[in-house]
C-alpha cells in the first residue's frame, strides 16, 4: 500500500494516483485496443441466445405480474427494471425503452400512492407486442400515449385521472 | 501490436442479475481476465472484499438489500475492507444527474450506462488503468479525486496531490 504523502488537519488525507494496475497489465497500442474490443464483440455475439432467452423470460414474468389478480407493485418494479437493462443488451432497444417508461411510471406513481394497474397491463401488452413484432402494435399506441400523459402528471405531482 | 495482459488481474463482479453476471464474466474473459469472482448482491460483495484483494470491482447500481451506492460507500469507509481504494466501475441504468452525483460522492471511480456495450466496458477499464486518480479521504468524502477538469484560471487554495507536485504547470479541478 502506498504511503500517505500529505496530511491536512483535521481529517484530509490524499494519496497519489495508484499505478499498480498499469504496471500489472503493461501497455497497449491502438491495434491492441482494437483487437481487445473485437474479441469482446465476438464474445458478446456468442451470448445472443441466452440474452434473448433471458429477456423473453423477463417479459413473461412482467406479463404474469401485470395480469395477477392483485398486482404487486414491487414485483412489477423489479421485473421492469431488469427488463430495461436486459432488453438493451439483448438487441431489443425498443422493448428496453418501453420497460424504462413503465419503470419510471411505477416509481413515480408508487411515490404518490396511486397506480393505475389497468394502464400498466395495457402498457405491458404493448411491450410484449413490440418484442414479438406483433403487427397490432399500432393499436397499442393510445395506451402508450396515455401512459406518457400519466407520467407527466405524476411528475408534476398532480392527480392521475385516466 | 500490443495489448494489455489482464491474466493477473483479479476482478469482482457484483450484480443481482445472473444473466448480467454471466455476460460480464464472458466479456471479461474474452479480454483475457482469468480471475473473475462474482457476488449476487452488495452485502456478499462486501464480505468478499473484506477477505481478498482485487484490482477492479464492477458493480450494478440497483440491488437489494445493499445497492451499488451503499456498497461503494461501505467499501470506501469500512475499516475491515482489504483495499478501500480499489477502483469501482458502476453499471447503471440510472443516468439522471442527481443519481450520478450521489454515486460519485459515494466514491465510484467510473460509470458505465446501460445498455452494456463492449466498447463502453473496455473504455472504462482503460480509464481506470491509464488515468488513475489521487485518493482523497476527508470529512464527508472518501474516494477517488472528484475533480476531472483542468482549470488553468483557478485561483483558490491548492489542496491536491498534483497541485503540490505540479502546481506551476496545471491545477486540476
Amino acid at each position: 500500500m502506498m504511503e500517505w504523502i500529505t496530511e491536512r488537519p483535521p481529517n484530509a488525507v490524499i494519496r497519489p494516483p495508484d499505478t499498480r494496475l498499469k504496471w500489472k497489465v503493461g501497455v497497449a497500442d491502438a491495434d491492441g485496443h482494437r483487437d481487445a474490443v473485437a474479441a469482446g464483440e465476438r464474445a458478446f455475439a456468442g451470448c445472443a441466445d441466452f440474452l434473448s432467452d433471458a429477456a423473453t423470460g423477463l417479459l413473461k414474468a412482467l406479463r404474469d405480474a401485470a395480469r395477477a389478480e392483485q398486482p404487486d407493485a414491487e414485483r412489477l418494479l423489479a421485473v421492469s427494471h431488469e427488463l430495461r437493462g436486459m432488453a438493451g443488451v439483448a438487441g431489443m432497444p425498443g422493448v428496453g425503452a418501453l420497460a424504462d417508461a413503465l419503470h419510471r411510471y411505477l416509481e413515480t406513481a408508487q411515490e404518490i400512492g396511486e397506480i393505475n394497474f389497468s394502464l400498466v397491463r395495457l402498457h405491458v401488452d404493448a411491450v410484449a407486442a413490440l418484442a414479438e413484432g406483433d403487427p397490432a402494435l399500432p393499436a397499442a399506441r393510445p395506451a402508450l400515449h396515455a401512459l406518457g400523459d400519466a407520467v407527466r402528471r405524476a411528475l408534476a405531482r398532480g392527480p392521475i385521472r385516466l | 501490436m500490443a495489448g494489455y495482459d489482464f491474466s493477473d488481474i483479479r476482478c469482482l463482479v457484483v450484480d443481482d442479475n445472473e444473466h448480467m453476471r454471466r455476460l460480464l464474466r464472458t466479456l471479461l474473459g474474452s479480454l483475457g481476465l482469468r480471475n473473475v469472482r462474482e457476488a449476487a448482491d452488495g452485502e456478499t460483495g462486501f464480505k468478499i472484499l473484506a477477505d481478498q484483494l482485487f484490482d477492479l470491482v464492477i458493480t450494478d447500481h440497483a440491488m437489494e438489500p445493499l445497492d451499488g451506492i451503499e456498497f461503494t460507500r461501505r467499501v470506501r469507509n469500512a475499516n475491515d475492507t482489504a483495499d478501500e481504494t480499489v477502483p469501482i466501475i458502476m453499471l447503471t441504468g440510472h443516468t439522471e444527474r442527481d443519481r450520478v452525483i450521489r454515486a460519485r460522492d459515494a466514491g465510484v471511480t467510473e460509470f458505465l450506462a446501460k445498455p452494456l456495450t463492449v466498447d463502453g466496458l473496455y473504455r472504462r477499464i482503460v480509464a481506470v488503468i491509464e488515468k488513475p486518480r489521487a485518493f482523497v479521504q476527508c470529512a464527508g468524502f472518501v474516494g477517488p479525486d472528484r475533480r476531472r477538469r483542468c482549470e488553468h484560471n483557478y485561483r483558490g487554495e491548492l489542496r491536491r496531490w498534483d497541485d503540490l507536485t505540479d502546481a506551476d504547470d496545471m491545477v486540476s479541478l
